[in-house]
C-alpha cells in the first residue's frame, strides 16, 4: 500500500500548538522560581527573627534595656544578604522590672525589592538568667 | 495514508500539551504548597509569640495580685490583640475556655499543701498557677502553658556572711526517707553573700556535690571537690528573714500559753506553746510533740532535739548531743543570736529541719538535713554534713497538746494549765479540751485512755473516775465545783481541725523572689 505524507495543514497546526503550550509552560518557571526562592526567603528570615527573640530571651534580663536596639551583622544565605535589627520596649500599663517587649525585624533584597519579617514576644525576667 | 491513519500527528500532539500541562500543574501545586508551608511555619511562630506574650502578661498580673483568676469569673479573662490581626487569649473561666476550643488556667497559688484539679482533670499541685493561653495569627492558632510556682528554697546553705570550714565538709542532696547510708548523693548548693576577697573558704576533704556562689572570692583546698559549679563573682542570693516575733505566742495571742518560769528543765516534753521569759537550760534533750518553744533570751541545751516542733530563741543558743535521724524528727531552730551546733566528736549528732540564725553560727561533728540560713556574719563549719532535703525546708505540724491540763493531789492553789509539763510525785493529770460542736474530750495522759463527745456533767464525771482510779479517792464537791467552773469556761475552738504551724523561708520572701516558671511548653 502507498503510504502519503503529513499534510501541510496537519504539521501547522500540531507546530503552532506546541509552540503556544511551550511558551506559556517556559512562562510558569520563572515564576514558579521565584515564588520558590520568596517562600526560601521568607522562611529563613522567619526562623532568623524567632532564634534572635529565643537568644536574646535567653541573656540577662537587663541586657538589652527597654528603649535601646541591637544591630546585627548582615546574614547571607541563599543568595540574599538579611539584616536584623532586636529592639526593646516597654509595653504600656507593664511592670519594667517583671516584663518588656522584645521585637526583632528581619529584612532583605529581593529581585530589587525591599521585604521584611518582624516577630515580637513579652518576655519575663522570671525566665531569665541573672 | 490510510482514513483511518489521518489526524494522527495533531492527536499526538494534543496528547503531549496536555502530558505538559499536567506537568506544569503538579509544578505550580508544589510551588503553592509551598509557599503555603512557608507561610504557615511563619504564621505559626507568630501565634505563638502571641501566645506567650500573653503568659509573660498573666504572670506579671499574678505577681501583683496571686489571687487573680481565683474566682473563675468571666472578667478573669485577658486578651491581647496586636498588629497584623493577631490575637491571643487566655482565661480562667471554663465557660469562656469552651466557647473559645482552648483550655483554661487554675490558680492555685495561695493554697499551701493541697493540689486542686485543673483542666482536663490535670493536677495544679499547691502553691502554683496553671496558665495556658492561645494565640492566633493568619488562621494558625498555637497554645502555651505554663506551670508558675514555689519550690522549696533551692540552697542547701545560704549565708550572707563569709563562709568557713576547717574542711570534712559535706555538702549534697539526699532523699530524707531513705537510709543515707549508701545513697547516691544529689547536687547540693551552697550560697554566700559575702563580697570579701574570700567569702567562702573551704577546708580539706570538702565536697560539694552542687555549685558554690558567691559575690566575693571563693578559695577551695587543695583536695576540695566542687562537682558543680563555682561561680565567683555571682549576684547575692535571696535569704529569707524571719522575724522571730511571728512566733512568740505571747506576742500573737495565742491562747493556753505554758509559762516556763523555771531557769531549767530536765528532759522535757513539750506540746502546744510554751514561752520562756529568760534565759533557759535543758539537759537530757527537748522532745517536741507539736510544740513551739519560745525562749526570750538564751538557750544551753543537751541531749539534742527530739519529735517536730519548733524553737525560737531571741538570744543566743548552744545546742550540744545528738538528735535522732529518724523520720519523726523534724525541726525549725530560729535563733536571734549566735547559735553552736555541736555534736561532740565521735558522736552521730544530726538535726533534720530548718536551722536559722541572726548572728555567728558555728556547726561542728553534726549532721543537718534540711535548709541552713545564716543572715548573721561568719559561718564556720567544722567536720559536718550539711543535706538537702527539699522536704524539710519547710517544717509544718499540727499544734500539739489540749488546752487545759488539770491537776489533782497537789497543794491548794498551785492547779495550772500544764504549768511547766512536768508531773510531780502523787499528782494526777487528766487533759481536757472542748469540739465545735460544744462537747467536752478528757484524756488520762498516764493511761492513754480518752473519752470524747461528753456534756459538762459526763466530763466532770469522767475527771473524777481518772482521779479517784490513780489516788484511790474521788473527788470532793468543792474540787467538782471547781472543775465545773473551768470546764465552762474552756472556749470552744471555732475549727476542728488543730492549727498547723508553718516555717517556711519562702514565706518571708516576696513573691518576685520566690515564684519561679517549672513549666513552659507548647500544648499539642
Amino acid at each position: 500500500m502507498r503510504r502519503r505524507g503529513l499534510s501541510l495543514a496537519e504539521a501547522v497546526l500540531s507546530g503552532l500548538v506546541l509552540a503556544l503550550v511551550v511558551a506559556v509552560l517556559a512562562q510558569l518557571y520563572p515564576l514558579a522560581v521565584v515564588s520558590l526562592s520568596r517562600g526560601e526567603h521568607q522562611l529563613q528570615a522567619d526562623l532568623w527573627a524567632q532564634s534572635l527573640l529565643d537568644e536574646t530571651e535567653a541573656e540577662s534580663f537587663d541586657s538589652l534595656p527597654p528603649g535601646q536596639a541591637r544591630q546585627l551583622p548582615a546574614l547571607r544565605r541563599g543568595g540574599a544578604s538579611y539584616a536584623a535589627v532586636i529592639r526593646a520596649y516597654q509595653p504600656p500599663g507593664t511592670d519594667p522590672s517583671v516584663l518588656k517587649a522584645l521585637r526583632v525585624e528581619v529584612s532583605w533584597t529581593e529581585k530589587g525589592a525591599d521585604r521584611s519579617v518582624a516577630h515580637e514576644r513579652w518576655v519575663l525576667s522570671l525566665r531569665q538568667r541573672e | 495514508m490510510s482514513r483511518d491513519e489521518r489526524g494522527t500527528s495533531l492527536a499526538a500532539t494534543l496528547a503531549a500539551v496536555a502530558g505538559l500541562m499536567v506537568m506544569a500543574l503538579v509544578v505550580v501545586s508544589l510551588v503553592v504548597n509551598h509557599l503555603r508551608v512557608a507561610q504557615r511555619v511563619g504564621n505559626g511562630m507568630q501565634a505563638r509569640n502571641r501566645a506567650e506574650s500573653l503568659l509573660a502578661l498573666a504572670v506579671q498580673r499574678l505577681l501583683a495580685d496571686p489571687d487573680y483568676g481565683r474566682a473563675r469569673g468571666p472578667q478573669d479573662t485577658l486578651r491581647l490583640p496586636s498588629e497584623g490581626g493577631g490575637t491571643s487569649v487566655l482565661t480562667f473561666n471554663p465557660d469562656i475556655a469552651r466557647m473559645e476550643g482552648m483550655a483554661w488556667s487554675s490558680n492555685n497559688f495561695s493554697e499551701q499543701s493541697s493540689s486542686a484539679p485543673g483542666w482536663q482533670d490535670r493536677v495544679v499541685p499547691a502553691s502554683s498557677v496553671h496558665l495556658v493561653a492561645v494565640g492566633r495569627f493568619r488562621g494558625v492558632e498555637r497554645q502555651v502553658e505554663a506551670i508558675l510556682g514555689v519550690p522549696r528554697y533551692p540552697y542547701v546553705v545560704a549565708c550572707e556572711g563569709r563562709l568557713r570550714s576547717n574542711g570534712g565538709l559535706l555538702v549534697a542532696a539526699v532523699d530524707p526517707s531513705a537510709p543515707l547510708d549508701g545513697q547516691p548523693l544529689a547536687p547540693g548548693h551552697l550560697a554566700c553573700n559575702g563580697a570579701d576577697t574570700v567569702a567562702v573558704q573551704l577546708g580539706p576533704h570538702s565536697r560539694i556535690t552542687g555549685d558554690v556562689r558567691a559575690p566575693g572570692g571563693i578559695h577551695l583546698a587543695p583536695d576540695s571537690v566542687v562537682e558543680g559549679s563555682v561561680r565567683s563573682p555571682a549576684p547575692p542570693v535571696q535569704i529569707p528573714r524571719i522575724p522571730l516575733s511571728s512566733y512568740d505566742p505571747q506576742a500573737q495571742g495565742k491562747p493556753q500559753v505554758q509559762v516556763l518560769t523555771v531557769p531549767a528543765l530536765q528532759a522535757p516534753i513539750l506540746e502546744g506553746y510554751a514561752r520562756s521569759d529568760g534565759s533557759l537550760r535543758i539537759e537530757g534533750g527537748l522532745t517536741l510533740e507539736g510544740g513551739v518553744l519560745f525562749v526570750d533570751g538564751d538557750l544551753d541545751l543537751s541531749g539534742g532535739v527530739r519529735g517536730t516542733g519548733c524553737v525560737v530563741v531571741t538570744g543566743r543558743a548552744r545546742l550540744e548531743g545528738a538528735s535522732g535521724l529518724s523520720t519523726d524528727n523534724v525541726s525549725a531552730l530560729l535563733v536571734g543570736g549566735d547559735l553552736t551546733l555541736d555534736g561532740g566528736v565521735g558522736a552521730d549528732s544530726s538535726f533534720r529541719g530548718l536551722v536559722y540564725t541572726e548572728g555567728r553560727l558555728l556547726v561542728r561533728d553534726t549532721t543537718l538535713t534540711g535548709v541552713l540560713l545564716a543572715v548573721g556574719t561568719d559561718v564556720e563549719l567544722h567536720n559536718s554534713a550539711l543535706l538537702q532535703a527539699p522536704e524539710l525546708s519547710r517544717v509544718e505540724f499540727p499544734l500539739g497538746g489540749w488546752p487545759l491540763t488539770l491537776w489533782f493531789g497537789q497543794d491548794e492553789g498551785e492547779d495550772e494549765d500544764g504549768e511547766d509539763g512536768e508531773e510531780a510525785e502523787g499528782e494526777v493529770a487528766v487533759d481536757v479540751q472542748r469540739a465545735p460542736d460544744g462537747t467536752y474530750a478528757v484524756r488520762d495522759p498516764a493511761e492513754g485512755v480518752e473519752f470524747s463527745g461528753l456534756t459538762q456533767a459526763q466530763a466532770v464525771a469522767r475527771i473524777s473516775e481518772f482521779v479517784e482510779s490513780h489516788t484511790g479517792e474521788s473527788l470532793s464537791q468543792e474540787e467538782i465545783d471547781q472543775v465545773w467552773a473551768r470546764l465552762g469556761s474552756l472556749a470552744t475552738p471555732e475549727a476542728e481541725l488543730p492549727e498547723r504551724v508553718v516555717v517556711d523561708p519562702n514565706n518571708f520572701l516576696g513573691i518576685r523572689d520566690k515564684a519561679r516558671i517549672l513549666l513552659w511548653r507548647d500544648l499539642p
